[in-house]
């Protein structure tokens, strides 16, 4: 079990000021081990205390002072040694003591990191569920509470997919924006300041669910719908009754042509820039050719450094159709909702097919970077065993994405990049675990300047646009978290000399 | 030759508890040091491991000051056994 410490670094102020928290810097403890420590310590000290009153008792041994008339100098060098060796600065009683004391300090680290996590969950999860447990059980109240915490979803729709930009969408666009014209503007800019309020929404989602079905006398099969992703999981199961929320994580996938020769990406900054091609309004709706057809566009980057060592850079773009019936396109609600609850996906099998299309081996270092459903599906596919034993996937990198239910293996290096007035990374009800394989970088894009042909502040907040801002921040960070991070990824961004091929990956969700 | 006494065999039995005394204090400042390698990462953790260096050292030292006492009642049973012989 792994604690999460209420500490977090404040990040530095470039760029209108990162805060970080998690990673090398951060806060984590295996709280067992902890306990265990402080235990051993302890007894260590006992220990050591034994072995003061073997000292004591030379000093009380008869023999020994019966030696004193004998030889009386020595006998008093002698007895002043032993006072050194049992109580002087470097005694054994002393350090007996200095031992117990530590012992009793890291059990009581433990204990208040136990008793702080229990806080912290009770105040993040527990009471948002107990009170969206009791508006469920009034029945009509909680198809009203459901409908409040399903209101960020709505409204993220609505920013996701461009909720103000001017005109119809574009032509395949399949989305249209849920909240529309000055009330949606309005709704989706207080969000957008309230936008931790979504967190506590999606908290008392699934206690809502939960006391609107006992209400009627159902029971969730699998007991109380505990979360985010326990309501995830819920939803996904309407793709076994009707034609919703229908998931095959099934795809096809096919290179878009022979590739091209590039650079390498310059470092986070130009990683966000670069999805943001496959996403060119930078706000996740995608318009481009191929994927307009029904079809989401990946791109796969091998980076080949000077000593002819490979790397290969996955980048996905976000969620582009909001329609609950799955189509073809696999980066749709339908992916969105399956990935929240940590089922595999269309889209993070369409990672794997990528870098299989693109020809990485196994034992190459592999990043994957994606926005919103785009880092689900890269936290999803980098989680996966199978997908594991077939790549050497080390880095994940996400831009507006609620991951931190993701079961990341530990050996995986993850950059979470989070916009404090998003919504959209607050999603999965729960704050980002505090490790030190996990780096969670925020910042408050509030004051940020709008996209292009935009008036929503949801969709500034979740735009590439902001994200590059932040990721620009990050990638001249002296954080010492973030440091690390870098310096870990450092085969990704190796600089002028190395050799990129870039090819892009169309993506198809298949029927079983 | 010097001869033996009583008194000097009790003050060479007392010194010989006292080395295997040092050697067991090694020994705990050994098993010390292993205690402080837990999964803990944070600026409390640091410090923690700082102090138990320090703590790990000063047993080392302890044990020194042991050695010291042994060599001092070893001195003195020599000094017994001068006095009588």
């Amino acid at each position: 079990m792994t604690s999460t410490g209420p500490r977090g670094s404040r990040g530095d102020a470039i760029g209108g000021g990162i805060e970080v928290r998690g990673g090398v810097a951060g806060t984590a403890a295996r709280l067992e081990d902890l306990a265990r420590a402080g235990a051993v310590l302890r007894r260590l000290g006992e220990q050591v205390g034994e072995q003061a009153r073997v000292v004591l008792a030379v000093l009380a041994d008869p023999g020994f002072l019966a030696s004193a008339p004998r030889a009386l100098r020595t006998f008093l060098v002698a007895q002043a040694a032993l006072r050194e060796a049992a109580a002087g600065p470097h005694g054994l009683l002393p350090a007996a003591a200095r031992l117990d004391a530590l012992g009793c300090a890291v059990r009581a680290a433990a204990a208040g990191y136990r008793a702080a996590e229990g806080m912290a969950e009770i105040a993040s999860r527990g009471v948002p569920w107990t009170v969206g447990y009791t508006l469920g059980r009034l029945g009509g109240a909680g198809v009203g509470a459901t409908g409040l915490a399903l209101l960020p979803a709505l409204a993220v729709a609505s920013g996701a997919s461009g909720a103000s930009a001017p005109g119809d969408p574009a032509p395949g666009c399949a989305s249209r924006p849920l909240l529309r014209g000055g009330p949606g503007r309005a709704a989706a800019g207080v969000l957008g300041r309230h936008a931790a309020a979504v967190e506590v929404a999606a908290a008392a989602a699934p206690g809502a669910l939960t006391g609107l079905l006992a209400s009627l006398g159902l029971v969730p099969s699998g007991g109380p719908v505990a979360d985010v992703p326990g309501l995830a999981r819920t939803l996904s199961t309407a793709g076994a009754l009707s034609p919703w929320l229908r998931e095959s994580a099934l795809v096809r996938v096919s290179t878009a042509g022979p590739g091209v020769d590039a650079r390498a990406p310059a470092g986070l900054a130009d990683l966000a820039a670069r999805i943001a091609t496959l996403a060119p309004d930078g706000a996740g709706r995608v318009c481009a050719p191929g994927a307009s057809a029904g079809r989401a566009r990946l791109r796969v980057e091998r980076i080949e450094a000077a000593g002819g060592r490979r790397a290969w850079v996955v980048e996905i773009p976000g969620i582009r159709t909001w329609s609950p019936r799955a189509g073809s396109q696999p980066l749709d609600l339908t992916g969105a909702v399956h990935a929240m609850a940590g089922r595999p996906t269309a889209a993070s099998e369409a990672v794997r097919g990528a870098l299989r299309a693109a020809g990485a081996r196994p034992g190459e270092p592999v990043l994957l970077a994606g926005h919103s459903e785009g880092g689900m599906a890269a936290a999803l596919a980098a989680a996966d065993p199978a997908t594991r034993r077939e790549f050497d996937i080390t880095h994940v990198v996400t831009f507006g994405a609620p991951i931190s239910g993701s079961d990341l293996p530990r050996g995986v290096q993850v950059l979470a990049v989070e916009h404090t007035d998003d919504v959209v990374p607050r999603l999965d009800g729960a704050a980002d675990p505090d490790r030190p394989t996990w780096v969670t970088v925020s910042r408050d894009a509030g004051a940020d300047p709008m996209p292009r042909g935009s008036r929503d502040p949801l969709a500034a907040a979740h735009s590439l646009a902001g994200y590059a801002r932040t990721a620009a921040a990050v990638d001249v960070s002296t954080n010492p978290s973030v440091r690390a991070w870098r310096d870990g990824a450092a085969a990704f961004f190796p600089g002028p000399g190395a050799r990129v091929h870039s090819v892009e990956v169309l993506a198809e969700r298949a029927r079983p | 030759m010097v001869g033996d006494t009583a008194e000097a065999a009790a003050v060479r039995a007392a010194a010989d508890r006292l080395q295997a005394s040092a050697r067991a204090v090694r020994d705990l400042a050994r098993w010390s040091a292993v205690a402080g390698v837990v999964d803990w990462h944070s600026d409390a953790a640091a410090r923690f491991r700082a102090r138990l260096d320090e703590e790990v050292a000063r047993l080392q030292a302890g044990a020194s000051t042991v050695d010291g006492a042994a060599a001092a009642l070893r001195a003195h049973a020599r000094a017994v056994e001068e006095a009588t012989g």
